[in-house]
């Protein structure tokens, strides 16, 4: 499994590096890059909900809050690029270390509940602290790079995907580094069997809130580069708009594992592209998407081409266990 | 107990202990002492609050009153996840394994203990982080073979038998490297010939695995089989201590179990 | 002094108004441990249907009321058959998926058929102000909150008198014991459900006579029942009324000494406070055990 993701993350890396190469149109630039922008966001999103196992709907606050931070630290402060985007994660890590404090201790809906409280509380600020935040007019004019100032549109997309990349790939790095290390391990035990967890020396809530901040941090980027790439910054960052977006991506594409929600970036936002005239007909198809994943597809298409993948391999020998039909989701 | 002690200081001593859940006494005033080396027995009727000593032990509930000490450590009231970093694991009476993960993954995951590392560490991994790795995946190999389950190496735990699945508990425990091992209803739901096996299975554990074994149990064979001293409890207390056979013939226990005079 | 009478006044009119539309959350979440997301679109269906059969077929309120109840009741019926049933018993998860689902299906639809714009729904009785001492309120007000008082008693009443409000409780309490004692516990929570959707749809109706329709408001009013519920306690029936007229309460004053645009806040505030301090709600006496 492991061998088989690294294998997939790299292969996918080299053709994301070749795209632009390969495409000469701005609009084809302009989709690679919000799925870059997406890759991140459901990756950060699936660190909470794929490996602790919490289901959070206010994961927009940590996008928020780094889209605000880089476009602040750019506007009043003249950071460069380079300095605003890593500061926007870790800011929203900070925030994130303090919102997972009280947050984490909650499970189930109550923890759906008051990360979505949190979001829209910081979606009430930011429209209404004009001082910081300019309030509904939004912050605009975002610096962009000194470099861009003489380069052609086409130039500036190219080199806005490879700094989208950059963080993608810089993303699946942590990502992968965390899950597949005694720190991801401990948290999918945790999401199985918080007994266990604890009976074998782990403590439930460290490794929930590692998984959470480093959610937090990397979705903090995926808001810096939002904040340059689109040069404005409105309260709009904290909405459910969002959220559908990266619930939709991570649930179709399997939560828990690291592909699924690259796969998951990639079908919605083309789709969203493809729907991008019918607004309201894009959101009630998500709806029944998200029905349609919970009922036939629980472990989105990764855990589908897993589960193949196993039953061919059991085949040939194994009569005898065909029995066990259960499924092998999480409780 | 008046017994002449074998050895210097036990390595697990409870004194006292007791618990009430809103005016119910579920365990009172229990002592008892587990020595190193010993498979020690702890047995009763339905009820008669044995996981609910494991789980005062163990810190998953917090005594009303008494002390827990660990090879010289007061425990009493820490969070189980410190009690099993002293040394002290249990297993569960329900069934407790991660039921979507194979059965190496379970054992992998056991192994927390060994392979704890810095966030750095995680991120910008150093010789000593993949040794470490390398050598807890030798380990549960190692682990799985041992409990009799190197067929089911990569087989999900929602897949297993219910025997396997207790083996695959004891080797979870296992995994995090225990001085004691505590284990709640090991063989229930197993029939006689795999609790026979499964008895085997844990003397052979003693010594080379771990320094002692506490067993909740109500297969009386086995306990008979595989303890060196055992305990008798009944609504909450302790009725009678010993060596097995002692404590088999104690017209008290027998009382308990056949449930006569219960006044 | 009488502008702090008046914000008391409205704030435990709008109170009750948060006590009924939470109730059928609340419901839902104590018979069924289904947390319902998709309440706050039940609701505001309750209010487009109310709007399509008072302005297109011409019902006067009371018919259209009884023609939303019937409808809605049917409707909640089914999602419990044909969605709920499908997951029941695999935890919470899939039931919160399922719900936002169907939330964001449902509000989006509804935009797709009839838009953005507010839609009126003729009130029962005239908008008439009433004068209580210094106190200003409308007669509107005053029959919605009576309105809302009986609604709460008749579910009560549901719930505690009634042949099928005891198999509500029986399978609550233990779906096994309840379907061994010949309950068809399948049709219970289908009723259940279907309950929980009409309280929501039929406050829906009687707001939307005094506010007005917001199609895409549901994500709205399912925070505000989530705060009613939270703070009250899920699955307790006192706890949402007390818990609305503590939200509503808190709005009323906030909006009127402190910044009246950002009243929304206050509620989610008190949810961050009340799961900080007391998770299981101001009144239960709920404790987790290992």
């Amino acid at each position: 499994m492991m061998i088989l993701e690294r294998n997939t993350l790299l292969i996918m890396a080299v053709l994301a590096a070749l795209f632009p190469l390969l495409v000469g149109n701005q609009y084809a630039l302009h989709i690679g890059i919000m799925v870059l922008f997406y890759a991140v966001l459901a990756t950060s999103l699936n660190l909470i909900v794929g490996y602790v196992g919490e289901f959070s709907l206010g994961h927009t606050a940590f996008l928020g809050l780094g889209a605000y931070a880089a476009a602040l630290l750019s506007l009043r402060m003249g950071l460069p690029i380079w300095a605003t985007i890593p500061l926007a994660g870790v800011i929203s890590a900070l925030f994130g270390a303090a919102i997972g404090a009280i947050t984490l201790r909650l499970r189930g809906p109550y923890f759906v509940i008051i990360t979505l409280a949190f979001a829209e509380v910081l979606r009430i600020i930011a429209n209404n602290w004009m001082g910081l935040t300019n309030g509904p007019m939004g912050l605009s004019g975002v610096v962009q790079p000194a470099l861009l100032a003489d380069a052609s549109p086409l130039a500036a997309k190219r080199f806005y995907f490879y700094l989208a990349l950059a963080i993608a790939v810089v993303a699946l790095y942590l990502a992968y580094r965390f899950v597949y290390s005694n720190n991801g391990r401990a948290a999918v035990t945790v999401r199985e069997n918080r007994y266990v967890a604890q009976s074998v020396g782990i403590q439930p809530f460290a490794y929930a809130m590692r998984a959470f901040v480093l959610g937090a941090f990397l979705a903090g980027l995926a808001g810096g580069f939002y904040a340059h790439y689109i040069t404005f910054v409105g309260a709009n960052v904290f909405g459910f708009a969002f959220m559908v977006s990266m619930i939709i991506m991570v649930l179709i594409g399997g939560k828990g594992t690291l592909v699924g929600p690259l796969v998951g970036a990639l079908l919605i936002t083309v789709l969203n592209e493809y729907l991008r005239e019918f607004q309201e007909l894009r959101m009630s198809l998500f709806g029944l998407i998200v029905i349609g994943v919970v009922l036939f597809l629980p472990n989105g298409l990764m855990g589908f081409l897993n589960l193949r993948r196993e039953r061919r391999r059991a085949t040939p020998a194994a009569a005898a266990e065909s029995h066990a039909e259960a499924p092998g989701g999480s409780a | 107990m008046s017994e002449v002690q074998n050895f210097p200081t036990p390595m697990l001593s409870v004194r006292g202990l007791c618990k009430t859940f809103g005016g119910l006494k579920a365990v009172q005033d229990i002592d008892l002492d587990v020595n190193s080396g010993e498979v020690f027995g702890l047995i009763g009727p339905n009820g008669a609050g044995k996981t609910t000593c494991f789980n005062l032990i163990t810190g998953f509930y917090t005594p009303t009153a008494g002390r827990v000490t660990f090879q010289g450590h007061d425990i009493t009231g820490h969070s189980p996840y410190r009690i099993a970093r002293r040394g002290l694991v249990r297993s569960f009476q329900k069934t407790n394994v991660l039921k979507a993960l194979s059965v190496f993954e379970n054992v992998l995951a056991g192994h927390y203990l060994s392979t704890r590392q810095t966030l750095l560490a995680t991120f910008f991994p150093h010789a000593g982080v993949s040794r470490a790795e390398r050598e807890a995946r030798d380990s549960a190999a190692r682990i799985v073979e041992l409990m009799g389950l190197a067929a089911r190496m990569d087989t999900p735990a929602f897949r297993l038998s219910c025997g396997e699945l207790r083996l695959l508990e004891v080797a979870v425990a296992l995994a995090a490297k225990p001085a004691l091992l505590m284990l709640d209803e090991p063989a229930a739901g197993l029939n006689s010939q795999e609790a026979m096996r499964f008895g085997s299975i844990l003397k052979s554990l003693r010594r080379s695995e771990v320094e002692s074994i506490v067993l909740v149990e109500h297969n009386m064979s086995l306990v008979m089989e595989v303890c060196d001293r055992v305990m008798v409890m009944h609504f909450g207390s302790k009725l009678a201590e010993g060596r097995p056979e002692q404590v088999k013939n104690d017209p008290q226990v027998i009382e308990a179990y056949l449930g006569r005079a219960r006044a | 002094m009488d502008m702090l009478l008046q914000f008391v006044a409205n704030g435990l009119v709008s109170g009750s108004f948060y006590a009924l539309s939470a109730l059928g959350l609340t419901l839902i979440f104590g018979l069924m441990r289904v947390v319902n997301f998709a309440h706050g679109e039940f609701y505001m269906l309750g209010g487009v249907l109310g709007w399509f059969v008072t302005t297109y077929l011409g019902l006067n309120f009371f018919v259209g009321l009884v023609v939303v109840v019937v409808a809605m009741a049917a409707f909640g019926w089914l999602v419990d058959r044909f969605l709920i049933e499908r997951v029941r018993d695999q935890g919470e998860e899939p039931s919160i998926l399922l719900t936002i689902g169907l939330s964001i299906f449902l509000t989006n639809s509804a935009l797709l058929v009839v838009g953005t714009a507010p839609l009126n729904i003729a009130g029962a009785v005239p908008n008439a102000p009433v004068f209580l001492g210094p106190v200003v309120l409308t007669q509107m007000r005053l029959f919605a909150v009576a309105a809302c008082a009986v609604l709460i008693l008749a579910a009560y009443l549901l719930i505690r008198h009634t042949r099928l409000g005891r198999a509500m409780r029986a399978t609550f309490q233990d779906p096994m014991a309840a379907r061994l004692a010949g309950i068809k516990t399948a049709y219970v929570y289908a009723s259940t459900f279907a309950l929980g959707t009409v309280l929501a749809a039929s406050s829906g109706m009687l707001l939307g006579s005094i506010y007005s329709v917001q199609v895409s408001g549901g994500g709205l009013i399912s925070l505000k029942a989530f705060v009613v519920v939270i703070l009250g306690g899920m699955g307790s029936f006192a706890g949402a009324i007390v818990g609305g007229l503590i939200l509503g309460l808190a709005e009323a004053l906030w909006g009127g000494y402190v910044s009246s645009g950002t009243v929304d806040v206050i509620g989610f505030l008190i949810v961050i406070l009340t799961l900080i301090f007391k998770p299981y709600g101001l009144f239960s006496t709920q404790v987790e055990r290992a």
